[in-house]
């Protein structure tokens, strides 16, 4: 018999920010809770002139990423083994440093990739974390830029792509959305408005407007009772006036914006769900980041299950081709439910593939043709283990 | 518990004058590539081109690529009716419609040839009868 928690599951809403890593958010939280697998003070990468430097507690929400840290798939390669090139090379993630060195050629700054941020500085993730279930070992999917990586959540594979310049047109695995709709269930992708675009926007071009709301419908169907079974949520990707003429933050927490923004969105989202008491009750919302964006985490990435496809040299900028055997930097993953118990840690491997596995095995669990990547990836959905919902006094509320 | 009050970010923070993102210009490139007329969308291997001669705009700022998405996005609607394939030889491809209706063409050409020819055989199968 499921668990309660699970069957009363209606909706699984996705948050999807933008390049940072889980030391770098959530690496604090070891000092309270010792499970959580982030800072304990030993951390560091040696600098261009070979000095050591350790991580710590000293991120700003804004301007000391400026320009952003390197995450092309060379960049990201070069960050996790350090130059090494050798066959039988081990991920150390000692080349942080030394590669912001190479956008920045300024010694001193580049040592700001390795800060992480102060619990309290980020009270909304950091409370999410500590109060429902942090995941110690999500990964990006790819160790490579954006566009690749959300390809991940939406298809279960990114088709052989390791880079930014990516259409997928009449592919062989259906995103998540179309096996949705074809299971006559409900999914969409809430873009923040009409000046910030969906990645998906264009690949997903034939199923206009059916797949696409906006923030602002995000809180009205909500409100209304009306969210679709699956939801995937775009944070605002550029700091714009609206049409009223109001100055609007970008909310995605990409370097240089600023991250506070982003604790505002995620906050936002979380009451909107909480405030319909029914909606709560039967939702589980994940949030996560696409990749690293450059900044450090001490964690190697696992290996995993190929999905076929390969990435040639031009491509990946090594010299060498990639097989999509192995996962991307670590990234903060929180899921929050009221069925999931308060202090959860999990230690099993996560990657962006869980979630079209996740969403397809709880809503259209017919829907076969899948990447075996997807297939081989683990789930979430099973973390929703308390017999009752906790009570309204007992999980956080957010004022903004 | 208590209410977490989640501060905001100070006024200083805005700045659409900010150099856009590669995240930006690819989203940007993305749009401008979709809204296109179908002979006109380019895609090898995945990658988006410019066909030659036309060449998409750079953005150079945050509000460049807001006010790009802003005009582009709208058009998505229509451009959602145009066909959606991929050109492996490098060479834009023309509305399958086209293709569609030739191919069908041809159908019919050749059901009309299959069935004159029946119609012919059962008359000099008639005539045969009747001679008899």
């Amino acid at each position: 018999m499921p668990p309660p928690g699970l069957d009363a599951l209606r909706h699984v809403v996705v948050v999807m920010m933008e390049n940072r890593s889980f030391d770098h958010m959530l690496g604090s939280l070891m000092a309270i809770n010792p499970a959580i697998d982030g800072i304990d003070g030993t951390q560091s990468n040696p600098d261009s002139q070979g000095n050591l430097v350790k991580a710590e507690p000293k991120a700003k929400y804004q301007s000391q990423l400026d320009p952003d840290p390197g995450h092309d798939f060379d960049e990201v390669d070069f960050q996790i083994f350090a130059g090494d090139t050798t066959v039988n090379r081990v991920p150390t993630m000692q080349g942080f440093v030394r590669q912001y060195f190479e956008k920045r050629r300024d010694v001193k700054a580049s040592r700001q990739v390795m800060h992480y941020f102060a619990k309290d500085k980020l009270p909304v993730i950091t409370t999410l974390a500590t109060e429902f279930c942090v995941f110690n070992r999500w990964f990006s999917s790819i160790p490579g830029p954006t566009l690749c990586n959300r390809a991940f959540a939406h298809y279960g594979t990114s088709f052989g792509h390791v880079g930014m310049q990516i259409l997928y047109p009449n592919v062989q695995f259906k995103s998540v959305y179309e096996r949705l709709q074809a299971a006559g269930k409900t999914a969409k992708i809430y873009l923040f408005d009409l000046q910030s675009a969906s990645m998906e926007i264009v690949n997903l071009l034939q199923h206009q407007p059916q797949f696409f709301g906006t923030y602002r419908q995000f809180l009205d169907d909500c409100a209304t009772g009306n969210l679709p079974d699956y939801s995937f949520i775009e944070p605002n990707y550029t700091d714009h006036f609206s049409d009223a003429g109001e100055a609007i933050l970008a909310s995605d927490q990409h370097p240089d914006h600023h991250v506070l923004e982003g604790e505002r969105f995620v906050a936002s989202i979380y009451n909107a769900i909480k405030a319909n008491q029914a909606l709560w009750r039967s939702t589980a919302m994940l949030l996560t980041y696409d990749e690293h964006g450059g900044i450090y985490d001490h964690v190697a990435p696992p290996g995993c299950t190929p999905d076929g496809f390969v990435a040639q040299p031009a491509d990946t900028g090594t010299g060498k081709p990639f097989l999509f055997d192995r996962l991307g930097v670590r990234v903060p993953a929180v899921l929050v439910s009221p069925w999931v118990p308060r202090n959860t840690v999990d230690n099993r491997d996560f990657e962006h593939a869980s979630i079209p596995n996740t969403v397809t095995e709880l809503f259209a669990p017919l829907h076969s043709e899948r990447s075996v990547r997807e297939i081989a990836s683990n789930t979430f959905h099973d973390l929703l283990t308390l017999a009752a919902p906790r009570p309204d006094h007992d999980t956080p509320s957010f004022t903004l | 518990m208590a209410d977490i009050k989640v501060p905001k970010p100070p006024k200083s923070a805005f700045n659409p004058n900010r150099p856009a993102s590669d995240l930006l210009k690819y989203q940007v490139e993305h749009l401008e590539w979709a809204v296109r007329n179908a002979g006109e969308r380019l895609v090898v291997d995945g990658v988006v081109k410019a066909r030659a001669g036309q060449r998409i705009k750079p953005v150079r700022t945050e509000a460049d690529a807001t006010k790009r998405m802003s005009a582009l996005i709208p058009k998505l609607a229509s451009a959602a009716e145009l066909p959606f394939e991929e050109s492996s030889i490098g060479v834009a491809r023309s509305r399958p419609k086209a293709k569609k209706s030739s191919t069908s063409r041809n159908a019919k050409r050749t059901t009309k040839r299959k069935s004159t020819l029946k119609a012919k055989r059962t008359k000099a199968r008639r005539a045969k009868r009747a001679k008899r």
